[in-house]
This record gives C-alpha cells, sequence and structure tokens, in this order.
C-alpha cells in the first residue's frame, strides 16, 4: 500500500518536473521535485528506500536525456542514501526542516553530478556548484511548499495504512 | 561464499543495495554511446509498453465504434434499398412474363488460377488449375475482373486450357453499349481489335464501350469486352472501321473465373436468412 502511494506520488512529480519545472525556470535555475520525493522517501522509510527511489528518479531523469545514462542513478542513489543515514539520527518532524532537506539534497545531488560531469575541470564544476546548484537549492526550497500537499497526502495514507495495521 | 554474502546482507543490507545500485549505475554510465542509447530506448520502450499498449487500445475503441455506427447506417440504408431492390426484381419478373421475354439468368463463376502459359504469333492459351472435376466443359466463357477474356478449348481432369480473346480464331459478337450496335470484335495485334460489319451509317464513337451481344449463343449478353478508340471510314465507303483496346490485360492475368452455371434470376439470393437476421438484430441494437 505504502509503495503504492510512493509510485502514485512519484508519477505526479515526474509530471511536474518535466511540464512545470522549466515553466517556472529562472534562466538554468529550476525546483527540483524528483530530489524533494527522494529525501520524503528517505526520511520516512530509510536508507534502503531512500536509494532505491533516488535511484529510480535518476534512471527516469536519465532516460530522458541518455548521452549520460546512469549518471543522474548513480548520484539519486547517493543522496537517497545519505539522506536516510540522517533520518537515522533524531531528526525534528517539521515542514520547514523537509523544506531545509530537500534544498539541501538537490545541492549535494547538483554537486556530485557536476563534479563527475565536468572530470578534471574542477572549476567549472565549482562555478556550477555555487551558482546554478545553490540557485535551485534555494528554489526548490521554495517551490517544496507547492508540493507539500502532496507530502502531507502521502504522510496521511501511511498514517492510515499504520492506524489500519 | 554463498554464506558470506548471506551474511554481508545482512549485515550490511542497507550498503549491500547502495552498492548494487551504484555498481548498476555505473555499469551504465561506462557504456559506450550509441549503446547508451539503444540501452535508454529499450527501456522506455519496455516502460512505456503498457500505456502505448492502452493508447492504442484506446484509439482502436474509438475506430471501431465509429465504424460501428457508421456500418449500422450503411446497413440500414442497404436493408431499404434491398428492399426496394427485390420489388423491382418482383415487378421487373412480372413485366418480362408479361411480354413474353426470355428468362433471365444470373451466373455462377468458379474461380481459377492461371498456372501456365503458351504464347506464339496467332494463339495465346492460358493453362488454369480447374478441370473437368471441377465441372468444366470445352467452350465455356472465361472472365476477368475486367470483363471478358476467352474461352475454354480443351479440359483436362484438373486443370484446362483457356483461348484468350487476343487469338486469331476467337471473334466475339459484340455491342456498343450506349448505341446498342452490333459489331463483330477480331484481334489485330497486342491489346489492339478491330470491329467489322458494321455500317457506315451507324452512331459509334470513340470512348464507347463494346458489351458481349449475346448472339453467339456461347458468352451471354452484357459483359464488357473492349473500349472503343479511333472511328473512321473503311477504303469501301460503306462500313465503319474501329479500331478498339481490350479492357483485359491478357499479359497480368493471375486469375480468372469461369461461368460454368446459369441460375433463374429470381432464385439468386444476395445473402441468406443468417445473414439477415444478423442485420435486423443489428439495427434493434442500434436504436
Amino acid at each position: 500500500m505504502r509503495t503504492r502511494h510512493i509510485v502514485i506520488a512519484a508519477l505526479g512529480l515526474v509530471l511536474l518536473q518535466a511540464a512545470v519545472a522549466p515553466r517556472v525556470a529562472l534562466g538554468r535555475i529550476q525546483p527540483d521535485f524528483l530530489v524533494v520525493l527522494v529525501v520524503l522517501v528517505a526520511l520516512r522509510r530509510g536508507e534502503i528506500a531512500g536509494s532505491v527511489t533516488g535511484f529510480a528518479m535518476g534512471l527516469a531523469r536519465d532516460l530522458s536525456n541518455p548521452s549520460l545514462l546512469g549518471l543522474n542513478a548513480l548520484v539519486g542513489s547517493l543522496v537517497g542514501w545519505t539522506c536516510g543515514r540522517v533520518a537515522r539520527q533524531a531528526v525534528p518532524d517539521s515542514r520547514f526542516f523537509r523544506m531545509l532537506m530537500a534544498a539541501l539534497a538537490v545541492w549535494l545531488h547538483d554537486a556530485i553530478y557536476l563534479l563527475v560531469f565536468h572530470g578534471t575541470h574542477v572549476g567549472t564544476a565549482l562555478a556550477g556548484i555555487f551558482t546554478v546548484a545553490l540557485g535551485s537549492a534555494l528554489y526548490t526550497l521554495v517551490a517544496a511548499g507547492a508540493v507539500e500537499p502532496v507530502i502531507a497526502w502521502i504522510r496521511r495514507m501511511e498514517s492510515g495504512h499504520g492506524q489500519a495495521g | 561464499m554463498q554464506h558470506f554474502f548471506a551474511t554481508l546482507f545482512q549485515k550490511h543490507r542497507d550498503k549491500t543495495v547502495l552498492g548494487a545500485l551504484v555498481t548498476v549505475s555505473v555499469l551504465l554510465l561506462v557504456l559506450p554511446e550509441p549503446r547508451q542509447a539503444d540501452v535508454a530506448r529499450r527501456m522506455v520502450a519496455t516502460l512505456t509498453w503498457p500505456l502505448a499498449r492502452a493508447i492504442e487500445f484506446a484509439g482502436d475503441y474509438t475506430r471501431v465504434r465509429d465504424e460501428n455506427a457508421r456500418l449500422k447506417r450503411m446497413v440500414a440504408s442497404l436493408m431499404l434499398e434491398r428492399q426496394r431492390l427485390l420489388q423491382f426484381r418482383e415487378e421487373r419478373e412480372r413485366l418480362r412474363r408479361l411480354a413474353a421475354f426470355k428468362e433471365e439468368q444470373f451466373y455462377r463463376f468458379t474461380p481459377a488460377e492461371v498456372v501456365g502459359r503458351s504464347l506464339d504469333r496467332y494463339r495465346t492459351v492460358l493453362t488454369i488449375d480447374k478441370g473437368a472435376r471441377d465441372s468444366l466443359r470445352v467452350r465455356m466463357p472465361v472472365f476477368s475482373y475486367e470483363g471478358l477474356a476467352g474461352r475454354l478449348v480443351r479440359v483436362f481432369p484438373r486443370t484446362a486450357w483457356v483461348e484468350l480473346l487476343c487469338s486469331r480464331n476467337q471473334p466475339v459478337s459484340v455491342m456498343d453499349r450506349r448505341s446498342r450496335v452490333v459489331g463483330i470484335l477480331e484481334w489485330e495485334t497486342r491489346d489492339r481489335f478491330t470491329v467489322s460489319s458494321v455500317s457506315a451509317v451507324e452512331d459509334v464513337i470513340a470512348g464507347d464501350t463494346l458489351i458481349t451481344s449475346g448472339f453467339g449463343g456461347v458468352v451471354p449478353k452484357g459483359f464488357p469486352v473492349a473500349v472503343v478508340g479511333r472511328v473512321s471510314r473503311a477504303s469501301d465507303g460503306l462500313a465503319l472501321r474501329i479500331e478498339a483496346r481490350a479492357l483485359v490485360n491478357f499479359d497480368a492475368l493471375e486469375e480468372v473465373f469461369v461461368m460454368t452455371d446459369e441460375i433463374p434470376w429470381d432464385r439468386s439470393v444476395f445473402y441468406d436468412h443468417a445473414d439477415t437476421l444478423l442485420m435486423k438484430d443489428i439495427l434493434r441494437r442500434g436504436r
């Protein structure tokens, strides 16, 4: 039941990322809804679910531009696993914390991506990390509020399932 | 070894999963670019297969529904048309009986495939895959989709020879469909024919269709044979010199139809009782 809700939310956020994010982009800076989902799942379900969701979301992104097939999947897995590991600590269950985690995850995601993508051109990668990646992270912090109803719905579903079970 | 991996997975499940995912990602990443595109295309095709099938099914469903509605309308109009035609047929037969006309016949054709061809300068003969066992007899007329093609000259148990119209000894009595002028169609060369025995005062013009006249008693009346080409006066000034071109492409005959039987017109059926019931059922459900 829970997995089904995650799949539904993932499909919705993939559509949101494909249809809405490019339209609200500020130059190359745009919110990353897929990482928001990865963070949510990782915070709620741990490292394994986080890394699998990150891999799946990354692969979905890779399939739309297969010139570096696997890079987003790799970065997504690492980000999901890291967020899951963070969730093991005593973390506050607040909306702001989740949004902040999403922003940090986007920054981490883009940082790893740019470092692998640019390879030996570390200067170019660092420039990207502190401009586009940071901008996208801040934009995601704001835009994550828009997907909060989806997140809340999943939480309600999970709570309902827990009570029923 | 197996125990080692089982223990490793039990102790470090999250790291093992991450390691597997990272390995798969790196394997994808190190593929050559054309191979990456190929893998991505296959993955997308596999993942979107149910959706593609659903879209295809929805498209098919819409098309079939529209087609069904269209066919129902067609069936309705054809049913009415059939009723009218049946009335006309009865009326026509009544009038023909009143006028003591010959009873008109409906024809039955046996389809046959061309399995051999013998070409010489004066006689063109085809071999077909039906013979005496299929009730074929010598002199039966042979047709193609376009019109009269020839007649049977030899019949064997399983095969038969068809002498085509484009042979020296195959004159056919024809009639101008428009003006009902009768003449004799004879082969000249390739698909060119001439029509003889037509008086200079008769009304024949280029583009008229020539049909069988039925006078020879071999080929029934009314089947198309040729189209009139150039019309001029013969050298004696008394007859018309009419050139015609056959409707049948004699070089491309692959299947032909041998007229094997004649059925009285009023006993012919367009479709049987079961078809009529089916149509009525379709119309009832369509309302």
